[in-house]
């Protein structure tokens, strides 16, 4: 399989990480948009890289971990386009640029070989249920990035004070930890929809292929507890009005049984999927 | 102090139907859940501890209180009670598939007719029963036929790969091997060779070795390797079969009542039988044994309950975050 969309996508992630890494530490706003520009390219490469898997392998590309990965940057980079057309945060593009890059690196040492399906994952099932769950992933990204930038953010800083020509080139407003918090409910929200709707159909898969919906499976459970992490998060929020540092400390938590979820048990754990 | 704590505050201090349909009580329980489903996955067996099975059950209890003391909040927040049911009926259909739930196994080799399930260390009968018609296994077209040349003359020794029909030259130059036959599951028919079936039970090649000083024909098979041996061969050739890669395993199956067949069905993985209630699914094979399939038989009434549970849980969050979304807080400008 030519991974030579995927390579040029990583390329020009790396690209535009390094426009708006110039853009910030010259103090140049006006070269953003040639890094919004290269992510829509690198978007759109992936877009390619994907589409020619799926002819070749005659299968949707999110049968093992490297294409499910390849999937997930995709839908991050894609549901940021959504968030950023509806809430402009400035820093989002620079944020999913960097996390692209680190998610489509950790790709590259991933086996990319193709091979035929196993017949549990012989189903539509699959794409229903990966594509969701990655998708789900992908905003709970955003979510943990609106996080480490709440956190990174001194109480009481204005802008200006992170570093010179921040205020001119990130364009934080004033509020804009209102507008980070609120970002990250927003990620932290949808990816808490999609999460649901990923283990509810996989949970329905599970019982059309296995005779059961559920069978504790350590892919199952740890996907149980990232949701019942989540709930217990967006609950204090909006029952209990937690936000700010609190709630980016829960979304980081949140995020980091994701990614024992996604790598973690893959490793670790055998069971169901195993071939995950 | 904030809505929900004044809230449960006035409505009537400690008592244990407050305690139980409090907030304060899910926070304790939330994480209670994510510690004893991390150790799950640790120890064997917490899952369905009476200790485990409580933690769920005092969730929905507590839910459901919580649920019930808010109902003047029903109207201006449908979503929040439409999420809240689906999760109650999610554990209440657990509950059910834990109470009247029964699976088990119904191991059955071609021909044999079988009502005889095997459940843990019990069994039971299904009231009907099933007959295994046939049994296949796909594979994918890339078994590997891996041909190991030793030169008994000259000492070396060289590996090949080739196909059913394949003709494959060593590197070194010194001899070609064409397989003149293939035999998946060889037998001896009327004097002949011939195979029994295309499953690969006693695979065995005709393979013909040539080299300068002329051409011979060798017996080889997979799982005897010494079985048949050319008493003058000048090469000692072992021949190992790697099966392609497993593309479905399918299980033909009649249900037969009153000994009649009532119904015929192709099983296979993502594709169960449903009769009267009973679900069979294709669930294992034995990759020595072709004529051998195993199937789960399952009777779920819990599954509706939790399904209606699913989707009151989707559309629930779906509304939140609509909501949510619809909702502007001011930010400063």
């Amino acid at each position: 399989m030519n991974l030579t969309f995927l390579n040029a996508g990583f390329a020009i992630y790396g690209a535009a990480l390094a426009v708006f890494a110039a853009a910030y530490l010259a103090a140049r706003p006006g070269w953003r948009p040639a890094g919004r520009l290269a992510l829509w390219a690198a978007w759109l490469l992936q877009c390619a890289f994907l589409a020619l898997r799926w002819k070749e392998a005659g299968h949707v590309p999110l049968s093992n971990q490297f294409e499910s990965l390849a999937a997930m940057s995709w839908g991050l980079t894609g549901t940021s386009f959504f968030f950023h057309r509806k809430e402009n945060e400035s820093w989002l593009p620079p944020g999913v640029a960097a996390l692209s890059v680190v998610s489509l690196g950790v790709c590259a040492l991933l086996d990319s070989s193709m091979a035929p399906l196993v017949p549990a994952l012989q189903s539509n099932w699959l794409l229903l249920h990966v594509a969701v769950i990655m998708l789900g992933y992908g905003a709970l990204a955003l979510s943990f990035l609106a996080s480490v930038l709440i956190l990174a953010w001194r109480e009481g800083a204005r802008p200006g004070a992170v570093a010179p020509g921040a205020q001119a080139v990130l364009r934080l407003p004033e509020g804009a930890a209102l507008a980070l918090d609120r970002f990250n409910e927003r990620a932290m929200g949808l990816g808490y929809l999609l999460l649901t709707a990923g283990i509810v159909l996989g949970a329905v898969w599970a019982n059309e292929a296995w005779g059961s919906y559920w069978s504790w499976d350590p892919k199952e459970t740890w996907s149980l507890i990232t949701w019942l992490v989540y709930t217990a998060a967006l609950h204090l929020r909006r029952t209990h009005c937690w936000q700010g540092r609190r709630m980016a400390w829960l979304s980081a938590l949140g995020f980091a049984f994701v990614l024992f979820t996604y790598f973690g048990v893959n490793y670790l754990m055998s069971g169901l999927h195993s071939y995950a | 102090m904030n809505r929900h704590n004044k809230e449960e505050a006035a409505s009537g201090g400690w008592s244990l139907a407050n305690l139980l349909g409090s907030t304060r009580l899910l926070y304790g329980l939330l994480p209670a859940l994510i510690i004893l489903s991390v150790a799950g996955t640790l120890v064997d067996d917490i899952y369905h501890s009476v200790f485990y099975t409580f933690l769920p059950a005092l969730l929905a209890v507590n839910l459901g209180l919580c649920t019930w003391r808010r109902r003047p909040m029903w109207g201006r927040r449908p979503d929040v009670l439409t999420t809240h049911a689906g999760v109650l009926a999610i554990l209440a259909g657990g509950m059910v598939t834990a109470v009247t739930g029964t699976r088990g196994s119904l191991p059955l080799n071609v021909g044999e007719l079988r009502d005889h399930v095997e459940a843990g260390t019990g069994s039971f009968h299904l009231p009907f029963g099933v007959r295994l018609a046939d049994f296949t296994i796909e594979r994918h077209q890339d078994d590997r036929h891996r041909l190991v040349v030793a030169s008994l003359a000259d000492g070396w020794t060289e590996t090949v790969e080739t196909t059913a029909q394949g003709t494959v030259s060593l590197r070194s130059g010194a001899a070609t091997l064409k397989v003149l036959g293939y035999y998946p599951d060889f037998v001896i028919d009327g004097g002949k060779a011939a195979t029994r079936s295309q499953s690969p039970n006693n695979p065995a090649l005709r393979l013909e070795v040539s080299d300068a000083k002329g051409k011979e024909a060798q017996w080889l098979f997979a799982k005897f390797g010494d079985f048949y041996a050319a008493p003058k061969s000048r090469y000692k050739v072992t021949y190992e079969l790697h099966p392609g890669r497993i593309k479905q395993f399918r299980s033909d199956v009649e249900v037969v009542e009153g000994g009649w067949v009532a119904a015929k069905a192709s099983l296979s993985v993502n594709s169960p039988l449903r009769w009267k209630g009973w679900t069979l699914y294709q669930s294992g094979y034995d990759p020595d044994n072709p004529y051998y399939s195993s199937l789960l038989v399952s009777r779920d009434p819990g599954v509706p309950v939790v399904y209606a549970g699913f989707l009151l849980l989707c559309v629930g969050v779906t509304w939140t975050y609509l909501r949510a979304g619809s909702r502007r807080p001011a930010v400063p400008s």
